[in-house]
């Protein structure tokens, strides 16, 4: 039930934007199957993957940098007031700077360089994962850290038996957020100091005002991100999550 | 399997132990108390609800370091920890639960252990699927699977129904009786007291204290209903408001 109602939600759109196409019959709204065609033709000369690669390196990195350094500062300021007090001002700010402030910034400061790429978008994620972790971190059980004190449980076993378990929602909540937030933001960063990756692209085929190559850009990333959320996000937070289906 | 725990008695002494209620006034909670524990003895320590029993247990199991006096305790003591409610992980299988206290160099295989308390079967199963009864027989298992020489137990039949509490005790005095593992049980049940324990330690409300100390000599398997039920007449009349 839930497979045809998302078959015919996506049919409708291919519907909707092949009448579109066809009405408005322009060069700015190409319809679908040009689209595939030009998305083909990329794949096949091995730009569409170059460039696909590209940002989904700087993704993975940005992503990975962002969630690790934010989980262990938001849990920090989870479990001390003095440390969330240290920190909780930089934590407004950095929430409320536009992103494209940032990237400029990493820009003029440190060059057009990789380091500064995946640094700036690292730094836009940061404050969510921060926040959302910070929130888990509060609500940790103290029965159970009673217990692990009562046995003398080492740093190992409470960090990965006890605390992250607790933890799992509140990351698996940054990491969805996270992942859409990191990838449109590369997409900025590369448009505006890379020379490759999708952003990149869609700023080259934005000046050639080649809309059907910039939608067959988009289309592809689009496809891949959701992959990754369909196979690989989705069935580890359901093993992760496979202890609590028991209870029902 | 270790039978014997430390040598040396421990000795408890607690001279003040203050609580912050809710509102910010200090509530006295304990006040003088002392106790000492012979090796090898089931202590049971019994008082009105809200005496301290609770934080007195905590303060021996380490957990809670902000009072007046001093624990005399042996280096080599292993505290094994039953808490009134299992606090089990939920998200680990029951024998993972059971593995988590064990420390790395000591891979104890608790097979045996687990089929004398009856667990066998629920090794591979997570605690949410469990009854309180079972999930409190896999949290003395934990507590047991690190060879303890004290065994704290705090409440171990509360909400349970009668015939699963039974049970429970008799598991506990089965426990006691082949390890001799010193063992302190807190408890508001009277007749589970006098059922179990070598000594009877009656705490007085608060700020709470020693108000008497008893010695049950008697074998427990030779306790029966009418023997249980005179001593509780007996403590009654002495302790009115005190026991019930």
């Amino acid at each position: 039930m839930k497979l045809l109602a998302s078959l015919f939600s996506a049919a409708s759109f291919v519907a909707v934007w092949s009448i579109v196409a066809l009405y408005a019959g322009s060069r700015l709204m190409p319809p679908p199957w040009t689209v595939v065609e030009i998305m083909l033709a990329e794949i096949a000369s091995g730009d569409l993957p170059y460039h696909l690669m590209m940002t989904l390196g700087r993704v993975a990195a940005a992503f990975t940098a962002a969630m690790a350094i934010g989980s262990a500062i938001g849990l920090a300021m989870g479990r001390s007031r003095a440390v969330n007090g240290a920190l909780d001002v930089w934590l407004v700010v950095l929430l409320n700077i536009p992103a494209l402030v940032i990237i400029i910034l990493a820009y003029v400061w440190f060059g057009l360089t990789e380091a500064a790429a995946v640094g700036a978008v690292a730094l836009n994620k940061l404050p969510n994962v921060i926040v959302t972790i910070r929130e888990g971190a509060r609500a940790l059980d103290p029965e159970l850290d009673q217990m692990a004190r009562a046995f003398r449980l080492d740093w190992k076993k409470r960090l990965f038996d006890i605390v992250l378990p607790q933890l799992q929602p509140y990351v698996a909540a940054a990491a969805r957020s996270g992942l859409s937030l990191v990838w449109k933001i590369v997409l900025v960063v590369e448009l505006l100091g890379r020379s490759n990756g999708i952003g990149f692209q869609l700023n080259l085929y934005f000046q050639l005002f080649d809309v059907a190559t910039i939608l067959a850009y988009a289309l592809s990333f689009v496809v891949v991100m959701l992959a990754i959320e369909i196979l690989i996000l989705q069935p580890i937070e359901t093993r992760a999550n496979r202890w609590r289906v028991r209870t029902t | 399997m270790q039978t014997a725990g430390v040598s040396a008695p421990l000795e408890i002494r607690i001279d003040r132990k203050v609580f912050r209620s809710a509102d910010g006034t200090p509530v006295t909670a304990i006040e003088g108390l002392r106790l000492t524990l012979e090796t090898g003895g089931l202590t049971a320590v019994i008082g009105p609800s809200g005496c301290g029993k609770s934080t007195m247990l905590r303060i021996l199991g380490g957990l809670d370091h902000a009072y007046e006096g001093r624990l005399d305790l042996p280096p080599d003591l292993r505290i094994g920890y039953v808490f009134q409610e299992p606090r089990l992980l939920p998200w680990r299988t029951v024998e993972a639960n059971v593995r988590l206290v064990l420390r790395r160099q000591e891979n104890a295989d608790p097979t045996s252990l687990f089929e004398s308390l009856g667990l066998s079967d629920m090794r591979q199963r997570f605690p949410t699927e469990l009854s309180l009864g079972l999930a409190r027989r896999v949290a003395i298992a934990r507590a047991l699977v690190i060879e303890p020489n004290l065994l704290l137990l705090d409440e171990p039949s509360t909400s349970l129904d009668e015939t699963t509490a039974q049970r429970l005790r008799a598991l506990i005095l089965d426990i006691w009786t082949t390890r001799r593992t010193t063992t302190l049980l807190v408890t508001h049940n009277v007749r589970e007291a006098i059922a179990l324990a070598t000594r009877l330690v009656l705490l007085a409300p608060r700020p709470s204290h020693v108000l008497a100390d008893i010695p049950l000599a008697l074998p427990q398997d030779q306790r029966d209903e009418t023997w249980i039920e005179a001593k509780r007449s007996e403590l009654i009349a002495l302790y009115p408001g005190i026991v019930a």
